[in-house]
């Protein structure tokens, strides 16, 4: 009984991207250490280990982890909750009734928007949940649903 | 209801002042007190100007691009700066509005205007800020909301019966104050005085009269300490007996008023429909005395004050007196023993948890220091037993709407939540707790700062999926 509806097949593409932009970071402090080694004396094998660091977590964040993240995504929008599965080792599966949602909204960042894509950020009082990467449309309609449903019935907070 | 609308262009000047007052610092640390700043006053007036022009550009674009509305029941902001993103808010769930007036407005006759919504201060940030409108915009939004909340709040009854009270007893203040652990705080508070003293009091030569006295001998210093400890812990008991004293709870209607404080008198009232979940703690001290302390997590608002979000409703109080105090003050709450336990195959994992840690520790203890790092097989003892009571404390109960969670971090936790107060309810399984059909469920309340949770690990998977049933039928 998993939730029935999957993420975008293109968000592997979209966390590719921004895991590779992410990794950059790394590649840029490996780089750094190079810089340093050469202007003071510091033992040669630290830029070599950062490099192969970053090499390593590239590799991971562009590859790996990517498809991993994808398999368990699954959310359902239903009448009275929501539900949200995700993890890679740890599945979290969340539960969110209608009627503590408290706003909805969508997010689309550079990267998002050259795939079509939008996210949508459900808040309730206490949290906050994402269903990342959905298709453009999609996402306006899912917004345009829970807020729909999320009619609060009674006076709790 | 209307249209999107922008801000009055006014906004754009508010918006200049903003950034200005983001990069005043950085800037005057870079342009005129940095080494590498431009030389004369001419090419430094240059690079303010270039400042100052860029901020008002920004200024004018962020203006540009936010606008607002007001459709079907939801207000919606807009902004594409950069970043496109709307966001919606509806009507009934706005707590708060802010109308003020800050210079720049009076000066054009407008008000800025904040919306909150309830545990919106995830940031310090309002969830909504109209930086400049027109007096009659404000009166309108405000209109809308008004009716809104006509529409949803129903007559409030006003029965006025015995009320309840339950006053902290003197014997039970001292006992709370004594066993409160908060000796560190003085501590760590009288150090950082004295350091601050450091210019003025000659402790060089108090500690040269010091070294003298401890060379008279080992039990000297000893005493000395015993002494500075004891004073220690006196300071925070008296401390904790001059905030505590009087402790009372009083339910007037729908409302729970706490008050307490001997020379500073402290009041808080609390709305009973404002309170999120209670959580009912028993520290390593207390426990085996059987006191407990009772905490109310509710929802302040901005308003309200952000550090109220939880409080001791009972700050001692046995446990077996507990729950018709509870029942008295929070109808609604079932205060009940917790029946349902963990199945024994989670056993092993509290172990692993724990054992996880102190085993190496020991381990490498005992290699590098021969005879004496035997000692730290007590740390291994202590884990076991502290896992075990891990297993044995946890447990869940549902009643009616209120699901039960109790769990051990250090001290024993028990929160008690009605289903109309949980914000989310997650059910985690890992892939070793999947093999073993076990499953770990948390359940988040609101707590003015940030969100609360209850977690039990690795209930049995029927049981987890019970209370799922039970929250989302």
């Amino acid at each position: 009984m998993e939730p029935k509806n999957q993420i975008s097949t293109k968000a592997v593409q979209v966390w590719r991207v921004s895991g590779f932009l992410f990794s950059l970071i790394e590649w840029g402090i490996a780089a750094g250490a190079v810089v340093l080694s050469a202007l003071f004396d510091i033992p040669k094998w630290i830029p070599v280990v950062l490099f192969i660091l970053a090499a390593a977590g590239t590799v991971i964040a562009v590859f790996v982890l990517p498809s991993l993240r994808i398999k368990h995504w699954r959310y359902e929008v239903r009448e009275k909750e929501i539900e949200i599965q995700k993890g890679l080792f740890v599945i979290r599966r969340t539960l969110v009734p209608m009627v503590r949602v408290q706003h909805v909204d969508t997010r689309q960042g550079p990267i998002l928007a050259k795939y079509g894509l939008s996210s949508v950020e459900i808040s309730t009082a206490a949290t906050t949940h994402e269903i990342p990467a959905l298709d453009y449309m999609e996402a306006e309609q899912l917004r345009k649903y829970i807020s729909l449903m999320a009619v609060v019935e009674d006076d709790d907070v | 209801m209307f249209k999107s609308r922008r801000l009055h262009p006014v906004a754009s000047i508010t918006h200049t002042l903003k950034v200005l007052r983001g990069i005043v610092l950085p800037y005057l640390i870079v342009f005129v007190f940095g080494e590498n700043r431009p030389d004369g006053i001419a090419s430094q007036l240059l690079f303010g100007l270039g400042a100052l022009c860029l901020s008002f550009i920004i200024g004018i674009i962020r203006w540009r691009s936010f606008s607002y509305s007001v459709q079907d029941g939801e207000f919606l902001i807009e902004h594409s700066f950069l970043i496109r993103k709307k966001r919606y808010i509806r009507l009934n769930n706005i707590h708060s509005l802010d109308i003020t007036q800050g210079i720049i407005q009076r000066l054009f006759n407008l008000v800025s205007l904040k919306i909150e919504t309830a545990g919106g201060n995830k940031s310090k940030e309002p969830e909504v800020m109209l930086e400049a409108i027109t007096r009659q915009e404000a009166e309108e939004i405000a209109s809308l909301l008004s009716k809104t909340e006509q529409e949803t709040t129903g007559s409030s009854d006003e029965e006025s019966r015995e009320d309840p009270v339950h006053t902290l007893r003197f014997r039970e203040l001292f006992i709370f104050a004594g066993s409160s652990g908060r000796v560190g705080i003085v501590f760590s508070g009288a150090a950082a005085v004295l350091l601050q003293f450091q210019e003025v009091v000659p402790y060089k030569q108090i500690f040269r009269g010091l070294e003298s006295f401890a060379a008279a001998g080992l039990v000297n210093i000893i005493l000395l300490l015993a002494a500075a400890l004891i004073l220690a812990y006196a300071a925070a008991t008296i401390h904790i007996v001059c905030k505590f004293a009087h402790s009372t709870v009083r339910k007037k209607n729908e409302d729970l008023i706490l008050t307490s404080g001997l020379f500073e008198k402290r009041q808080l009232t609390i709305p009973l429909k404002k309170i999120q979940a209670v959580k009912i703690s028993e520290n390593l001290l207390r426990q085996p005395f059987g006191y407990v302390t009772v905490y109310l997590y509710y929802a302040g608002g901005a308003a309200a004050g952000k550090g109220n979000a939880r409080v001791m409703l009972l700050p001692l109080i046995k446990a077996h007196q507990a729950p018709a105090l509870l029942r008295a003050f929070l109808p609604g709450y079932s205060v009940e023993e917790l029946r349902n336990g963990l199945p024994s195959r989670s056993l092993h994992r509290y172990a692993l948890r724990q054992l996880c840690f102190s085993v190496p520790l020991s381990a490498g203890l005992i290699y590098l220091f021969s005879p004496w790092g035997l000692a730290s097989l007590v740390f291994i003892i202590i884990s076991t037993f502290w896992a075990y009571r891990g297993y044995r404390d946890a447990a869940w109960q549902i009643k009616d709407d209120c699901l039960s969670l109790r769990f051990r971090a250090v001290s024993r936790h028990t929160y008690i939540i009605r289903r109309s107060k949980i914000q989310a309810l997650r059910i985690d399984s890992s892939f070793f707790q999947q093999k073993r059909e076990l499953n770990s469920i948390t359940a988040t309340v609101i707590s003015g700062t940030g969100p609360a949770r209850a977690k039990v690990m690795d209930l049995d998977e029927n049981d987890a999926w019970t209370i799922k049933k039970w929250f989302a039928p």
